[in-house]
C-alpha cells in the first residue's frame, strides 16, 4: 500500500492485474458502454496514487475500489444526461467484429439491449442491488435518494426487464 | 426466474483488462495527469423547492418575473453603463429606440458600437458557433447619453447585446449578464419562442437562470407540453434527484392530463408529438412513451424528434446484428430523406463512418457536417489525419484553420470579449491545432517537421501535459537540451506530484548533475511566471465590497484578503456542476492555506443553519460567506457558478473563470 501511495508503477500494475477485469465489468454493466468502462477504469488507476493517501485501510481494498468505480460511473452518467447526450456508444460500438452470431450471442444482444433501454435511474438501481450486491441503504447513499425510492425503482426495473424480454428469464 | 436473470446479467463481462489499457494508465501518469477520485458519497441535497408548494410558487415566480422583466437596472459604475430599450416589449420586426448611459471608460467617445447575438426560433442550445453582429452604432446625445434606432430583423425572437468602443478594446457586457430583448406578443407577453431561445442562450452560461426561465415558461404557457418537458429537464439537472422523486408524481399526473386531451386528436404538430414522446420518456411512463413514439414516427417521420429516434433505431439494430455497413447505408438514406434535421443523425452517421473505416463515407459525412455548419472543421480535420488515405487532406484543413485564426473575425468573438481577449483565445486554439498538425506530421514519417510544429505549439501558453509529451519526442530525436527545458516547465508547476517531478530527470537517459537541474528549474520558474502573466487580465475591484458572515454579520472583502494573493470561489449548492467540484475545491483550499494564500468562498444564499448543516454533512470546513447584497457578484462581474478568480496582493483581479487545476500555478505566478 505504501508503495502505491508513492506512485510505484510496479505496485500499481499488480493491483491492475488483480482487480481491473472485475472493475471493468462493474463499469460496463452500469454504463452499457465498453469505451466508457475503459475510460472509468483508466481514471480510477490514474487517480489511485493520490486517492490512496486518504484511504483509511478499513475494510477490503477490492470493495473500496468497486465503490469508487461505481461513483465514477454514476458521475459520468450524470454528466452525460446534463449534456443531453444519447449514450451512442451503447448502440453503435457493438457493430464491429464477425457477423456469425450464435444463439448464445443473440441472447446476449437481447439482454444487453433490454438493459440499455431501461432508463438510467432504474438500470443503476437494478445493477447495484441485484448484480453488485449493495443494500438499498447503500444505494440510497450512493445516489442521494431515499431507501424507499431505491426499492421502488428496483421493482420497476424488474418489471420493465421482464416486459422487454418477453416474460423470458 | 429472477435468479436466472441476475446470473445472466452478472455474466455480462466488460472489455478485457488489456496491456494496452494499462499502458494508457502509465502514459497518463507519466504526463503528470491528475484525476480526483470520488472517495465519499454525496450528501443528500436539500431541495430548494418544497414539492407541495411548488406549483403555487411556480406560478407566482413566473408572474413576478414577467412583471419585473427586464431585470432591475444595475448601478452604473466605472465600467458598467446602462442600456435601455423603448419599447422594452417589442413585437417581431419592430423598431426600438436604444439609449445608453456610458460609464467613465466609454464616455466622451464620438460613437460606440452596439453588438448583438440574434436568435431565431430554430436556433439550438448553447452559443458555440453562434455569430455575433454589429447591430448599430450609438451616437452621442448629450448628458453622457448615446442613442440610436434599431430595427429587429423579422426572424429574430431573442437578442442579447453588449456595447464597446470602435476598436473593441473596452467592452461593457453588463457584468457578463449582457442586455437582452425578447419579442413579445400583442398582449405584451414574451413569446414562447423568445423564452425558449433565452433558455438556449443561457445553456452552459447560467443553469440557474435557465431554470428560472423554464419555470417562467411553464407559468406563462402551461398548455404547451414543451413547457413541462423542458421544466423537467432543468429540474433533473439543477435540483437533483432528491427533489425529482416527488416532482415526478406531479409530472406523471400532468402527462396523463395531456395524453387524455391529445391522444385522440388527429392534427398535431411535429413538436407536440415529439414533446409528448420525450415527456413520457422522462417520467418513465413506458406505455405512453410507446404510444407517442409510434405516432411521432408515423405522422412526422422527417421531424427532428423522429429523425433522432429513427437514427437511434438503426444504430440499435446494428448493435444487435453487428452490421455497421448496412447501418451506414440506412443512415445515408435517412440523411437523403431528412437532411440535417437533428444533430444526432450527424453524430451517428459520422461515428458509424469512422467505425466502418470507409474513407469515402468519412468524407461524405464530413460534407454533411459542413452543410450544417461550414465552420465545424477542426475535429473533422483531426479525424482525417488519423486515416492514412485522408491524412494529407486533414493536414490541409488544419492549415486552413490556422490561417483563419490569423485574421480578426468579430463574428466569432463572443459579446463579452475584448479583441485582446479573443486574441488570447485564438492563440490557445492555434496551439491546439499545431499539436494536431505536429502529431499528423510525425505519424506520416516527417518527424523533423512534426517536431518543429510541436515546438511552435509549446512556445507559449501553459499546458504541462503537452510539455512533457513534446519533451519525450525531443529527447528521442536527440534534442536533449530542448527536452530538458520543457521538462523543467513540467516540474515547476505546483500541481505536478513530487514523485512525478523527481522522475523527469531520468527521462533523458543522460546523467545530469543536481546543479544543472537546479539551474533549469530556476529558469523554468521565471518562464512559468512570464507565460502565465501573459494570459492574465487586470481588473480593479471596488473598495468596499460587503459579504455576509455567519450570524448575519457584514464583513468587508478586503479585510479578509489583507494584501495577500487571494483565491475567490463563487459556488452554489443548488448548481450541479458547482456541487460536484466542492470536494476538489476543499482539497485545493487546504493546500493553498498551508502556503499562506487567502481563500474566500462565496455562495449565492444567506449563511443559514440549513447551509451550515449542508457544509457539515459534506465535511466541508472552509469558511463560507454569503453574497447577501450581491455586491461581490457585481464587483467580480460573475454570473453563474462555479467561477474562480485569483486576485493579486494589490486587490486586482488577474485570473478569472479558470479551472481549478490551473489555480496553483496562477497563484505561484503572482507570489
Amino acid at each position: 500500500m505504501e508503495r502505491l501511495r508513492t506512485g510505484d508503477l510496479e505496485a500499481l500494475d499488480a493491483l491492475f492485474h488483480r482487480h481491473a477485469r472485475a472493475l471493468l465489468g462493474v463499469a460496463y454493466r452500469l454504463t452499457g458502454s465498453s469505451a466508457e468502462a475503459e475510460d472509468i477504469v483508466q481514471d480510477l488507476f490514474v487517480g489511485l496514487p493520490v486517492a490512496l493517501r486518504r484511504y483509511a485501510e478499513q475494510g477490503a481494498l477490492g470493495a473500496w475500489l468497486r465503490t469508487v468505480t461505481v461513483r465514477l460511473a454514476l458521475d459520468r452518467m450524470r454528466r452525460r444526461e446534463r449534456r443531453r447526450e444519447v449514450p451512442l456508444d451503447s448502440t453503435v460500438e457493438r457493430t464491429a467484429g464477425d457477423s456469425s452470431a450464435t444463439g448464445a450471442m443473440e441472447a446476449r444482444w437481447e439482454l444487453e439491449r433490454a438493459l440499455a433501454l431501461l432508463p438510467d435511474a432504474l438500470r443503476v438501481v437494478f445493477m447495484l442491488k441485484e448484480v453488485e450486491g449493495y443494500s438499498h441503504a447503500e444505494i440510497g447513499r450512493l445516489l442521494g435518494i431515499r431507501t424507499g425510492t431505491s426499492e421502488v425503482r428496483l421493482h420497476r426495473a424488474i418489471k420493465a426487464l421482464r416486459g422487454a424480454l418477453g416474460g423470458q428469464p | 426466474m429472477m435468479d436466472h436473470l441476475r446470473d445472466r446479467i452478472a455474466a455480462l463481462q466488460g472489455p478485457e483488462a488489456t496491456g494496452a489499457l494499462l499502458a494508457r494508465v502509465h502514459e497518463r501518469l507519466s504526463r503528470g495527469e491528475h484525476v480526483i477520485l470520488p472517495v465519499a458519497d454525496p450528501a443528500p441535497t436539500a431541495a430548494r423547492w418544497r414539492p407541495g408548494a411548488a406549483a403555487a410558487a411556480l406560478i407566482a415566480a413566473g408572474i413576478t418575473l414577467w412583471v419585473l422583466w427586464p431585470a432591475a437596472p444595475l448601478t452604473a459604475g466605472d465600467r458598467q453603463g446602462e442600456l435601455t430599450f423603448t419599447s422594452a416589449t417589442p413585437r417581431a420586426g419592430e423598431t426600438v429606440q436604444v439609449t445608453y448611459r456610458a460609464p467613465a471608460t466609454l464616455a466622451g467617445r464620438d460613437r460606440v458600437v452596439l453588438r448583438a447575438r440574434y436568435r431565431t426560433s430554430r436556433d439550438e442550445s448553447y452559443n458555440d458557433g453562434m455569430r455575433q453582429v454589429v447591430a448599430t452604432e450609438l451616437m452621442p446625445a448629450g448628458d453622457g447619453l448615446f442613442r440610436a434606432s434599431l430595427r429587429l430583423p423579422d426572424s429574430v425572437v431573442y437578442a442579447v447585446f453588449a456595447v464597446e468602443d470602435l476598436d473593441g478594446r473596452i467592452v461593457d457586457s453588463n457584468g457578463h449578464r449582457l442586455w437582452e430583448l425578447l419579442v413579445h406578443d400583442r398582449g405584451g407577453r414574451p413569446t414562447f419562442d423568445a423564452l425558449t431561445q433565452r433558455e438556449n442562450d443561457l445553456m452552459g452560461r447560467n443553469w440557474e437562470q435557465g431554470y428560472e426561465t423554464a419555470r417562467q415558461v411553464a407559468a406563462l404557457y402551461p398548455d404547451r407540453i414543451a413547457s413541462w418537458s423542458n421544466l423537467l429537464f432543468y429540474e433533473k439537472n439543477v435540483l437533483g434527484e432528491s427533489h425529482l422523486d416527488s416532482a415526478l408524481t406531479a409530472h406523471r399526473a400532468r402527462l396523463k392530463a395531456f395524453h387524455d386531451r391529445l391522444a385522440q386528436r388527429a392534427a398535431l404538430t411535429a413538436d407536440e408529438l415529439g414533446y409528448m414522446f420525450w415527456y413520457a420518456l422522462a417520467v418513465h411512463d413506458t406505455v405512453r412513451e410507446s404510444f407517442w413514439r409510434s405516432r411521432l414516427e408515423r405522422e412526422a417521420p422527417a421531424s427532428p424528434f423522429a429523425v433522432q429516434n429513427r437514427a437511434l433505431a438503426i444504430t440499435a439494430r446494428a448493435w444487435k446484428d453487428k452490421d455497421s455497413v448496412r447501418a451506414l447505408a440506412d443512415l445515408d438514406r435517412l440523411w437523403d430523406e431528412a437532411g440535417p434535421a437533428h444533430g444526432n443523425l450527424l453524430v451517428m452517421g459520422w461515428q458509424t463512418a469512422r467505425r466502418v473505416a470507409d474513407s469515402a463515407a468519412l468524407v461524405r459525412w464530413a460534407e454533411h457536417w459542413w452543410q450544417k455548419d461550414p465552420r465545424d472543421s477542426t475535429f473533422i480535420a483531426d479525424a482525417f489525419t488519423k486515416v492514412p488515405a485522408l491524412r494529407e487532406e486533414g493536414m490541409r484543413l488544419l492549415r486552413l484553420d490556422l490561417r483563419g485564426l490569423e485574421t480578426r473575425n468579430d463574428a466569432r468573438r463572443a459579446l463579452e470579449r475584448t479583441v485582446e481577449e479573443q486574441r488570447v483565445a485564438d492563440a490557445a486554439k492555434t496551439r491546439e491545432i499545431l499539436v494536431m498538425l505536429g502529431d499528423a506530421l510525425v505519424a506520416s514519417g516527417r518527424t523533423r517537421a512534426g517536431l518543429d510544429t510541436l515546438t511552435l505549439a509549446v512556445r507559449e501558453g501553459w499546458d504541462i501535459a503537452l510539455f512533457r509529451r513534446v519533451a519525450r519526442i525531443k529527447v528521442s530525436t536527440g534534442d536533449t537540451a530542448g527536452g530538458l527545458r520543457l521538462l523543467g516547465l513540467f516540474a515547476v508547476d505546483p500541481s505536478t506530484e513530487t514523485w512525478s517531478r523527481d522522475s523527469v530527470r531520468r527521462v533523458t537517459g543522460v546523467p545530469l548533475d543536481s546543479a544543472a537541474w537546479a539551474r533549469i528549474v530556476n529558469e523554468s520558474r521565471d518562464e512559468m511566471r512570464r507565460r502565465l502573466l501573459a494570459l492574465a487580465v487586470r481588473r480593479a475591484l471596488p473598495p468596499a465590497v460587503r459579504l455576509e458572515a455567519a450570524g448575519g454579520r457584514a464583513v468587508r472583502f478586503d479585510s479578509l484578503t489583507r494584501g495577500r494573493v487571494t483565491v475567490v470561489a463563487f459556488w452554489s449548492r443548488f448548481c450541479g456542476p458547482s456541487k460536484e467540484e466542492l470536494p476538489a475545491l476543499a482539497r485545493l483550499i487546504a493546500r493553498l492555506q498551508q502556503q499562506g494564500v487567502a481563500v474566500v468562498t462565496i455562495t449565492d444564499e444567506r449563511v443559514s443553519d440549513d447551509l451550515q448543516q449542508f457544509l457539515a454533512a459534506q465535511q466541508l470546513t472552509f469558511p463560507v460567506y454569503g453574497d447577501a447584497w450581491r455586491e461581490a457578484s457585481r464587483a467580480f462581474s460573475q454570473w453563474g457558478t462555479p467561477s474562480y478568480f485569483v486576485v493579486d496582493g494589490d486587490g486586482v483581479v488577474r485570473f478569472q473563470y479558470r479551472d481549478l487545476n490551473r489555480i496553483p500555478a496562477e497563484v505561484a505566478a503572482l507570489q
